[in-house]
């Protein structure tokens, strides 16, 4: 299954409109933190969420005010973490992943301690069964930890949306980017980008409204199309005055200021002040 | 500063303990918290408590929307749909008499509710309400009393199919077709709000 079929089941997902199978697939496929497929959970979310607005509004009595701030009044309040909610939830993450990892590696060692092998050969084989399960557990971290920073970033009410859309060059290929406006960073994913050509790659623009170039930085696409970057908003680059980015594809090492063509372009909403 | 700003900042106090901030989320939004509730329950008492446990659950476990993503007012909707058919669905299992669900257009007429919306609405919503309907306009009228009695009376499937007398295979077809089309007609408003 695509995840552009996954777009569609992802909004009734959304609306409890799926079947069990059906609803458990995309839960297994969310847990993998896809950022397209959490992009458009993000949408389905948020469109559905806005559709009670159809209705009129109809207001409460004074009264029902009243009884509501009594209650806030008398309710216990549960001591604030200053701990953002999103590191509780990364570890919720990193020990799903990770411990059944650790629980194999210990099974091993207990196996090598209870059993009395002879023989150098038999040593050397659960000597290597152990290397291997510690380099699967440093992979599986790894993946944890960057599963979990997409979780952070999704969930982060500072993180705001941008998305570009593929131009006439590339007109299949999508990004988003995640503007972390707390940390000052943008997570950039694209997809169904074509590989740039030999000698060639891609680079990511931030730009000003005065039309001012300033690169982002260059990154590769994978076999699938798909490619990641992490980009510190530079110092003395305030975030408001990003006005629009851009991908264009350059020499390999990047250039100075854009001179190939534009693959990807989307503009920034300003914040209001 | 954007009314999602302003909420996003109120969300922020509430968090942090100020009920003053509550109050003022209150004031923005009860209004539309209240139609959605009533529009579940079609009972003005029963749907104003709803009301006052969905504000009094944010003040209590405002951490958890950090835990979502988009607009406080959509997580604030989100949440009273869910309390608002955990009502309806208690209420129904103690064999409490329910009206004939409705439709859209005939709950909370818009001459009383333009009377009584106050400060509760502005332009701006005025625009976003004309919007989401012209998408469920755009809805066939079976496709859109299909998404109203799942999203909003929150049937299942087999209870949709059984109040319009029609197949399942058919009403799962319509909640489908609907809800894809009102994803394409809001989705770029809210599902890509920051892209100019």
């Amino acid at each position: 299954m695509s995840c552009e079929t996954r777009r569609d089941l992802l909004m009734l997902y959304v609306a409890e409109a799926l079947d069990p199978a059906e609803r458990e697939a995309i839960r297994a496929h969310l847990a993998t933190g896809c950022p397209r497929c959490a992009g458009a959970l993000a949408e389905a979310e948020a469109t559905l969420g806005h559709l009670p607005l159809a209705l009129d509004p109809v207001a409460p009595r004074p009264e029902a005010r009243a009884a509501l701030m009594r209650r806030v009044t008398a309710a216990p309040r549960t001591a604030r973490s200053t701990a953002p909610a999103s590191r509780s939830a990364a570890a919720t993450w990193a020990g799903a992943w990770v411990r059944p990892a650790l629980a194999a590696a210990a099974a091993v060692l207990v196996t090598v301690a209870a059993l009395t092998i002879p023989g150098q050969r038999a040593r050397q084989a659960l000597l290597a069964r152990l290397d291997a399960q510690d380099r699967e557990i440093v992979r599986l971290r790894e993946a944890v930890h960057d599963a979990a920073e997409t979780v952070r970033v999704l969930r982060s009410p500072a993180v705001r949306i941008v998305a570009l859309s593929g131009t006439q060059s590339q007109p299949q290929a999508t990004a988003r980017i995640f503007w972390d406006q707390s940390r000052r960073t943008w997570h950039f994913y694209a997809a169904d980008l074509r590989q740039p050509g030999p000698g060639r790659t891609y680079q990511l623009w931030f730009i000003t409204p005065a039309q001012e170039k300033i690169s982002a930085g260059t990154f590769d696409v994978d076999p699938q199309g798909e490619a990641a970057l992490e980009v510190a908003i530079p110092p003395g680059l305030e975030a408001v005055a990003v006005a629009a980015a851009a991908v264009t594809d350059e020499p390999a090492g990047g250039s100075p200021q854009p001179t190939g063509s534009i693959h990807l372009a989307g503009s920034v909403a300003r914040p209001s002040s | 500063m954007t009314v999602v700003q302003d909420d996003l900042a109120l969300m922020s106090a509430i968090a942090a303990g100020d009920p003053s901030a509550l109050r003022d989320l209150y004031d923005r939004h009860a209004g539309q918290v209240l139609a959605l509730c009533l529009r579940i329950l079609r009972d003005r008492a029963e749907a104003e408590e709803a009301l006052g446990d969905v504000f009094l659950e944010l003040w209590e476990k405002a951490d958890r929307f950090r835990e979502t993503r988009g607009a406080p007012l959509s997580y604030l909707m989100t949440v009273a749909r869910s309390r608002a058919i955990d009502r309806l669905r208690r209420r129904q299992r103690t064999g409490t008499f329910v009206d004939s669900h409705p439709s859209l257009e005939t709950v909370a007429p818009a001459a009383q509710a333009a009377a009584d919306a106050g400060p509760y609405l502005d332009m701006a919503a005025s625009e976003q309400k004309a919007k989401i309907r012209r998408a469920l306009a755009g809805l066939s009228a079976a496709e859109r009393r299909a998404v109203e009695l799942s999203f909003f009376d929150g049937l299942s499937h087999g209870e949709i199919a059984k109040t319009l007398q029609e197949p399942l295979g058919t009403v799962k077809s319509r909640i489908r077709q609907g809800l894809l089309r009102l994803r394409d007609a809001l989705g770029d408003e809210y599902g890509r709000m920051e892209t100019a």
